[in-house]
């Protein structure tokens, strides 16, 4: 499937499309540190909350998206034709069966569990797993997507990510299952639409924002203005972080870690005005947080 | 945690298995997309009852409803020695658990109804656990054994989350010690009941309201034939006599008032 995949990439272009997703997971780890270990109990429900809002997003957009171009709503269209990002490459897995109505996987090496893990984080990345999956793939499926999680790498006994999903005609209404199975849709003419995605570095700044923006909601919904207060200090610190990373990445390409560097290897713009998705995400100043705590740390930390 | 193996009677235990199947095959057969749709609302509706069962339980010995709660002394799954459960996390928040040998499975399999075995699967578990505990109890079942493709298990997995972020104030009192500072902690498990005649008229009872309310009278009369069929095949007089007794509105009562 074109467009998908990193494809025929240079190392230096495949190491910033893996930065992308990597400071993602900087990122959520940070801000769930920020507010599991700062916000006490009501922390933990936020960064719950927030993990399942941030789920609800983009299985909204993706359904939304299929939807309008009459593609059929079930367990390969999600992961065919509703991928939101491309796939990676250090990412290993196993596909035992997929059908409309289950899909039977195993993941076996996860760069973001390597990455919850590199930020000490493993326990919230644990968290993130038992939340994303559930609220994301669920809502896709019009509420009736069941996920069956029952080991991740992120749990300190298991190896691997073991996910069986079931998506059966019974569960849903009549018109939910014409839109979701062709068998009960006998007019239907298959639209052979293909996923064209944004080039990645687009792909993972919506999904940066958009992660960043749900903790801040959540954040300020279930802990007031100490939860904003707790969001600003992570962003600072996961900008040092970023610093640090990006520094030992030019080294290790000898470059210059210039604008030019870091605007490749990071997802979201430095310039916060050039990034049109703060219009939409703007509630709680979020633009204007990331602008002072992300984005002039990580220049002043690197001098640009 | 130690765990007893629970007493088990295995001939009742198959006569379930095998009632629940004949009647899922009898609807699916005669009835397709709709039947399969009364199977699991049967099903949810027989999960749900032995979860709310269970919470009554617990709560009439004055424990919190929480996962080590409803495991130690017991758990839903299929019982006796024929079982072999390997319990890998029991705690207040998670409950993991292996089953390598099924029964209820090995029925399903000799009667070459593998998927509709797993709908019981699929249904039970989600009902139990949300009914006992609370909607917000997260159940993944994986690694299915009835599953026949080019698996690499043959074993199932249910890994059940209670998380206190999840849930409301109530509910954290409800389910967890720490969450109520008045309780007196009580160690003693308090074992779960299990009948397996009285599940089996459970089942039937469900099948038989939730086929009356999706399919009407004449799937009613069709189940009742499978059943009578069955528990005759079987040679369960008891259950014979039960099909024959019972109205619509005496299986309704059995449903809402049923012990053990």
């Amino acid at each position: 499937m074109s467009g998908c995949k990193f494809g025929a990439l240079t190392r230096y272009q495949s190491a910033s499309a893996e930065f992308h997703q990597d400071s993602w997971c900087f990122l959520y780890s940070y801000l769930a540190k920020a507010l599991y270990e700062r916000g006490g109990f009501d922390g933990e429900v936020a960064l719950r909350d927030a993990i399942r809002r941030y789920a609800h997003d983009r299985a909204h957009t993706v359904r939304k998206r299929l939807l309008e171009n009459n593609v059929k709503i079930n367990v390969p269209t999600f992961f065919i034709e509703g991928l939101d990002r491309p796939n990676e490459a250090r990412y290993r897995n196993a596909v035992f069966q997929m059908n409309e109505e289950e899909r039977y996987q195993e993941v076996h090496v996860c760069t973001f569990c390597e990455m919850f893990v590199k930020c000490r984080a493993k326990h919230l990345g644990r968290i993130y797993c038992e939340e994303f999956h559930q609220a994301c793939y669920g809502t896709f499926g019009f509420e009736k997507l069941r996920v069956n999680l029952t080991r991740t790498l992120t749990q300190e006994t298991e190896d691997l990510c073991s996910f069986y999903l079931t998506y059966r005609p019974e569960y849903l209404t009549e018109e939910e299952r014409r839109l979701s199975f062709k068998k009960y849709d006998p007019g239907y003419v298959d639209p052979h639409y293909s996923v064209k995605l944004p080039n990645i570095k687009v792909c993972y700044a919506i999904l940066w924002i958009k992660i960043y923006y749900y903790m801040l909601e959540a954040a300020v919904d279930h802990l007031g203005e100490k939860g904003k207060d707790y969001i600003a200090g992570a962003l600072r610190e996961c900008a040092v972080f970023h610093a640090e990373e990006l520094t030992k990445l030019a080294l290790s390409y000898e470059r210059k870690n210039d604008k030019e560097f870091v605007e490749t290897f990071l997802p979201m713009l430095l310039d916060v005005d050039q990034e049109p998705m703060w219009e939409e995400y703007s509630k709680n100043d979020a633009k204007k947080l990331i602008r002072i705590c992300f984005c002039e740390t990580l220049k002043g930390e690197l001098g640009l | 945690m130690s765990f007893k193996k629970i007493p088990c009677d295995d001939r009742a235990q198959d006569k379930f298995a095998k009632l629940y199947i004949r009647l899922a095959m009898a609807l699916d057969e005669e009835f397709d997309l709709n039947g399969c749709i009364v199977v699991r609302n049967a099903v949810k509706l027989y999960g749900k009852t032995l979860g709310g069962l269970r919470r009554n339980q617990l709560v009439a010995e004055d424990r919190k409803v929480n996962l080590k709660t409803m495991t130690k002394g017991g758990s839903p799954l299929p019982c006796g020695l024929r079982t072999d459960k390997e319990w890998l996390r029991v705690e207040t928040q998670e409950m993991w658990v292996n089953v390598s040998t099924c029964p209820l499975a090995e029925v399903w399999k000799s009667e070459d109804a593998c998927k509709l075995g797993e709908m019981y699967c699929e249904e039970f578990y989600n009902a139990y656990y949300k009914e006992a505990a609370t909607d917000k109890c997260q159940v993944n079942l994986g690694q299915r054994i009835t599953y026949w493709g080019e698996n690499i298990y043959h074993r199932c997995r249910l890994s059940v989350y209670l998380r206190p972020a999840n849930l409301n104030a109530e509910q954290r009192k409800a389910a967890f010690e720490e969450w109520d500072t008045s309780y007196k902690s009580k160690k003693e498990a308090v074992p779960e009941k299990y009948d397996y005649d009285a599940m089996t008229k459970l089942m039937y009872a469900c099948m038989m309201r939730c086929a009356q309310e999706e399919l009407g009278q004449e799937c009613v009369e069709k189940m009742k034939k499978a059943s009578l069929d069955c528990a005759k095949s079987v040679q369960d007089n008891s259950l014979v006599g039960f099909i024959c007794d019972m109205t619509e509105e005496s299986l309704r009562d059995f449903v809402v008032t049923f012990d053990m």
